[in-house]
Formats: structure tokens, sequence, C-alpha cells
């Protein structure tokens, strides 16, 4: 296997709205955070490499941009991914309870070749904040309930834990990744761009 | 949650058809605050992939709501295999070659292992191709959607000629290649599409300037072209019947050449998990640029008035919540009859049907992605339009293949459609593992839907009605259409510009506008985004 070839992790952030899921991304990719809140505008995905293990892995992070509001992100969403990270925020129970819908949904929607061994990362965002209300126990007890999921307490406004826990997620998604490899029986997809002619056969396409 | 939803909004879509969710994208990326909502639980209407569990719910939909039959009527499902595998029912006792279960491709499939693999399966309602520099290609590229989009070649274009399938030569290479013609016939054939796709406005014009009311055929027979060769380009090319055109003709030949080369051997790209993503390609770029989406959400009442400043404004009632917008984009099968302006009086609906079979319609060595456009059986008839898919396209799992037929209605889709089915596969059930010439089918869903692909107008101008799915190849019309009613929303402003790519986008720390977005210069030409 060619281990040299240049690797793209697709890697899909799910979540109630406002539990962080832009600002993660942000502070991981960007190192900035903006305390103002607005539903998510413009971010679509972004794109970081990272070093795993001496491999160059260039991760694509999706964001949910805003669909998951209304329960209204479509099944293209989940097509590919490698790895499926799922945030809520540590103080508000509520977004705790909907990991278990989210990842359900991911399962069904993406329906990965491997559902029992995909790889998820679950992230308890904003513990800078004091009004915590899930704790560290609970959390750590569902993921463990869950084919132990890894877990990370995380702070996108103070960049707690989010360089670690993007490791994670790129290591998981990798050994995901490889192992789909082997798999692809079909790998030439053609993607669309202007300047592409496409596998241009030798001086073939001016018609006949 | 969804008494969050904001109730004011400039543009409100109803519907997630291609051609709405074109206009929806275009609105929100030229800064339209826009609201986009679907009364179902999917996107795209009749314009959706469904996998096998969806498809039985749609079925099941349809056949038990007399409303939804406006749309989609005569729905026959068959199976040609057994519920249950033998093990289980052990009821044959035919000598089936037992031992080592034989050739591991020819897998027995029952009912219950396609419902064990149903979320492999990717079944379109609304089966189409992109011509490679076509307008929807273009569009893809020069938005930048196509980021959210992968795409097959078809990787050969078949036809049915002395009551077999063959291959038509495309490109120089299978012009050369063939032996199915001989090397005069290769000579004609190479000067005549040369000679077509050559052609500027005014030799066009000048060559065809006689040929206004002949036909295709009529033209193609005065250049002298053999009765296989006319076969060739009239239906094979440019997918017509002898009543064709010479003009379209000439047109289709020209779309179908002019798209040869750029990405393969054939003209022609196929959706990755088929036409159903399409639309929520262009959904994404529209909530990414802030639209709100909401599925599961019907509407119950559209009303305008005019405000004190002489504004019209859209009202819509849906779920106890009265929602306002200065124009309301909605799809033919969910506007309230009062709206539309009385319907055109010629429309001929369409016969479809959806084969699942155990091998391709013509064995080869790679997995095939095909085109084969079928001609008339006789005069009353129309062509028909054949797409065989296979498990490279997340269609279907391995093994199988999903075959498409797509015709405009003469009688019913079973009647339209059952006789090529027969010339093409065995539809006889029976044993899967014996080796016939052609493959079985193994389920099969005949279907006619309405014609709604005529542009509709509205008693209200702000309110524009999209067209539904039409039987043609490409999705042109619905390209075509959507940028219409973007102009007459948005006149003056840029249909789709490009979308920034990711870097491109700057963060500010503290901002209470949204975020900036950089255009990087330096390439300028690179950039173009035509050729």
């Amino acid at each position: 296997m060619s281990s040299r070839k240049k690797v793209l992790l697709k890697v899909i952030i799910l979540g109630d709205s406002g539990v962080g899921k832009t600002s993660l991304m942000n502070q991981f990719v960007n190192k900035k955070f903006s305390n103002q809140y607005k539903a998510t505008i413009g971010a679509d995905f972004l794109t970081k490499e990272v070093i795993v293990d001496d491999r160059i892995v260039t991760m694509q992070i999706w964001d949910t941009a805003g669909q998951e509001r209304f329960q209204s992100l479509g099944v293209a969403f989940y097509r590919g991914a490698d790895c499926c990270v799922l945030v809520f925020d540590v103080t508000a129970p509520n977004t705790f309870k909907s990991l278990e819908s989210w990842r359900d949904e991911f399962l069904i929607q993406a329906s990965p070749r491997d559902p029992d061994n995909f790889p998820f990362v679950i992230l308890g965002n904003k513990v800078d904040l004091d009004n915590r209300a899930v704790s560290a126990k609970r959390a750590q007890q569902w993921c463990q309930s869950k084919n132990d999921i890894p877990y990370f307490e995380t702070s996108a406004k103070e960049a707690v834990n989010v360089e670690l826990a993007f490791q994670t997620i790129a290591r998981n998604a990798l050994a995901q990744e490889t192992e789909a490899e082997l798999y692809n029986e079909f790998p030439d997809q053609i993607k669309l761009n202007a300047n592409d002619n496409g596998r241009n056969r030798d001086g073939d396409n001016c018609a006949c | 949650m969804d008494d969050d939803l904001p109730t004011d909004f400039q543009v409100i879509v109803v519907g997630t058809g291609m051609v709405e969710s074109i206009v929806a994208a275009a609105c929100s990326r030229i800064g339209k605050n826009v609201l986009h909502l679907d009364s179902s639980d999917h996107y795209g209407g009749l314009w959706a992939s469904y996998n096998f569990d969806g498809l039985q719910k749609f079925i099941k939909e349809v056949n038990s709501d007399p409303k939804r039959q406006l749309q989609v009527y005569n729905l026959a499902e068959k199976w040609y295999i057994e519920k249950a595998s033998a093990e289980e029912s052990k009821a044959e006792g035919e000598e089936k070659p037992e031992d080592g279960k034989g050739d591991p491709a020819k897998k027995v499939w029952t009912q219950d292992s396609f419902a064990a693999e149903y979320r492999k399966f990717n079944i379109d309602m609304t089966p189409k191709l992109l011509f490679s520099r076509g307008p929807l290609v273009e569009l893809l590229i020069s938005s930048n959607i196509a980021r959210y989009a992968e795409f097959r070649c078809v990787t050969r274009v078949l036809t049915w000629l002395s009551d077999k399938l063959m291959p038509v030569p495309c490109s120089r290479a299978d012009v050369f290649a063939t032996e199915a013609v001989g090397i005069v016939e290769k000579r004609q054939l190479m000067k005549m599409l040369t000679s077509i796709v050559g052609y500027n406005e005014e030799e066009m014009n000048n060559e065809f300037k006689d040929w206004n009311d002949k036909t295709f055929k009529e033209y193609l027979t005065h250049k002298g072209l053999t009765p296989n060769l006319i076969h060739y380009v009239l239906s094979a090319i440019a997918g017509g019947t002898n009543s064709m055109p010479c003009l379209e003709g000439v047109k289709e030949c020209k779309k179908f050449l002019m798209s040869l080369g750029r990405y393969g051997n054939t003209p022609f790209l196929w959706p990755m998990y088929g036409s159903g993503e399409l639309p929520q390609c262009f959904c994404r770029l529209c909530a990414v640029f802030g639209g709100v989406y909401c599925l599961n959400r019907p509407i119950d009442k559209v009303q305008t008035k005019t405000a004190d400043d002489g504004k019209t404004v859209v009202t819509i009632d849906s779920k106890s919540k009265t929602l306002n917008c200065d124009h309301l984009v909605i799809g033919i099968n969910e506007c309230p009859k009062d709206l539309i302006s009385p319907e055109p009086a010629e429309s001929c609906d369409i016969s479809k049907a959806v084969f699942i079979t155990n091998g391709s319609i013509m064995k080869s060595d790679k997995e095939p992605l095909t085109l084969l456009r079928f001609p008339p059986l006789s005069d009353e008839d129309n062509a028909v339009t054949v797409l065989e898919v296979g498990p490279a396209t997340g269609s279907c799992p391995k093994g199988l293949f999903v075959v498409y037929f797509i015709t405009n209605k003469v009688k019913d889709a079973e009647s339209d459609l059952m006789p090529i089915a027969e010339k093409i596969f065995d539809m006889s059930g029976g044993d899967q593992t014996a080796d016939t010439e052609k493959p079985k089918c193994l389920w099969s869903l005949f279907y006619n839907v309405k014609d709604t692909s005529a542009p509709v107008a509205s008693t209200a101008d702000s309110v524009h009605v999209c067209s539904g799915p039409d039987a043609g190849l490409d999705f042109d019309r619905a390209v075509e259409q959507a940028e219409q009613i973007f102009k007459k929303i948005c006149p003056g402003q840029e249909f789709l510009p490009r979308a920034p790519d990711p870097e491109e986008i700057v963060f500010e720390d503290d901002v209470t506008h949204g975020p900036e977005f950089q255009r990087e210069d330096e390439d300028a030409e690179g950039d173009a985004p035509k050729e």
C-alpha cells in the first residue's frame, strides 16, 4: 500500500445549535475565538494539515451550516465521513441528552460500512464557564457505554484540549480511512473544477 | 424548536426540488434572507433519491394518498425473487449446484437480503445525466458548488440495432476501433461529425437554410450516410426519432460532441449516489450563506396582500404560524391552484420504470455505467432513455445493477416500457445462478409521473412557480428556469457568483456583522469561471 499517498479525511461535527461546533473548528484551524454568538453563517468546511505518526494528513472539517437547527441536515452532508465529532455544552443538560439521537442519526444517514467500530469522538465544550451542569463522570459513563468513545472536555474560548481532541480525531479517522482504502474498489470519482480537463485522452477532445 | 422559527424573510422557498434549490442558493448567495421549507422529511421532492426502505415508504404513501396520485400514478411494484432464502424456506427440491456455491458473483438474492442491505440502495425518482460541458457542470464549477459533489463518467453509450445491443462509437478512437462500421462509413461519419462541430453560426445558417421544415433523418440521408450511420447519429447521438426536426438534431449532436473528451470516454457525468444529491448541494450553499432550513414543514395557506407602502407581501400559514416574505418561490406540486394561471393545455405525462438486476445488460471488463437510447419499437411509440448504474455509483450493493427507463407516455408505464424490458432483461424469475445471456430482473417498479415541466405563470407577481421534473436527459431546463426566476426576484444581480473557498474566509475577532469574504486576486486568470 502506498502510505505516502496524500490523505484527506472528512470529519463532520454534530450537536445541538449553540454548543460551539463552529467555535471549536475555528479555534483549532484559525486559533481564533469570537464571543459573539450567531447562528452559523459562512462556515462551510475548514481544512488543516496535521501530522499523525509521521504522515501528513489533511483534515477537512465540515460544519452543519446551521441546517441542524430544525433537524434538516440532508443525507448528502453525511456521505463519506471518516470520523464524527459529537459536541455538547457542559452547562446545558439537554445538549448532552441529544448526543444519543445525534449518534443514531449519524449511523442511519451515513450508514458506515462497520457501524460498531466507526470512530466517534465526544467533546464536552464550554468548561471555562462556571455554571456547569453535566459532570465529567456522567459524560464518561455514557461514552464508555457506547463502545468506549473517546471523551474530551474542551473550551473553544480558552483553547483547552482543542488541539489534543483534534489530534485524536485525526488519528482515529486515519485508522478508519486506512481500513476503508482496502475496501475501496472504485477510487476514481470525479471532482469538477475550472481548469480540469479530467483524464484528457491524447488529442481526443475535439469531438471525433 | 419550531417556535424559534423567525417569521420575516425576503424570500421563502417551498419545496426542495432542483429548480427551487437552485433559486434558494442564488438568492442567499447575493445576500437575500431566505427560508427554505419542505413538507416531507427529506430533500428533493420528486427529484429525490431513496434507499430501499425509503422507496417502500414512498410507494406506500402514494398508494394511500389520492392527492399524491395527481403527481405519481399507476405504481406497480413486482418481485421476481423469493421472500426468504432457500435455506430457511427449503421449499424447492431443484438440483441447484450447491457445491462450493459456484461463482461468488452469482449471489442468490432474496427480498430479505434486499431489506438487509437497504441502505446501500440509492434509487432516483428523476435520474438524469450532466453533459460535461453543459450548463449545470459550468454552473457547479463557476459557483464553486462543485465541491459538494462527486461524479462518475458514463463509460459507454449503447444503441439497439438489428435486434441487439451495440456500442456507439463516441470519440475518434472509438470510431476507428469499432468493427461495427466499415472503412468508408468511418470516413463518412467522421466528416459528418467534424463538420457539425466546426460550423460557426454563419456557416450553420448557410448550410441549414433550406432545412427548417425538414427532418434530421432527411438531412442525414441527403448527406449520403448509410442506414447504419443514420441510426447511430440520429438515435444514439442526437437521441431523436424519425420525426426529429433537422435543426434540433444538429443542435443535439453538437451538444453531445462538444462535451466529449473533458472527463472521459463519453460526454456524460452521473452524480455519485444519484441525482437526488444535487438539490442538496445547492441547499447547502444556501445554508452556508445564512439560509434557514426546515424540513417536515407543510404549508396551509398562501395569501398576497398589499401593504400601506404599496409593496406586496406574501403571507404563508404553516403549523399555526404566519410567515411573511416579499417573494415566494414554490414548487408546482405544493402550490395552491388559485395561484397558478390556467395550465397549458398540451402536456404529455412521463412513463418511468426502475429495474434491479443481477448483471449488466451487456458484459464488460470494468463495471460499466451505461446510457442506452432505445429507438421507438413502432411509429406510435416514443424513444426510451435507459440508464444503467452499478455499485461504483453508490446506487446498489455489489452484484446488482439499477436500470432506469424514461419515456413520454403513450398508454401507461407498464405497457409503454415492458416490451423493451423483455428485450434486454430476463423477466422470467427463476434460478439466479443460471448462466443466462441476459441479466435476470429481480425487482421492478413502473410508474407514471404527471408532466409538470412546462413553465407556469402565477397570478401574483411576487409568487414564482417552479416546474417539476421533465423527461429530458439532462438538467438544462431546470437550470435555465431557476436563472429566470432568480432574475425576476433580483434583477441586475449576478446569478451564483463564485463562493469563496474556506481558506479565503476571514474571521474577525469581534465582529458584529457576518464574516467577510475576501477573494484572492493574485491569479485572476486562473479564476476564470469559463474556458
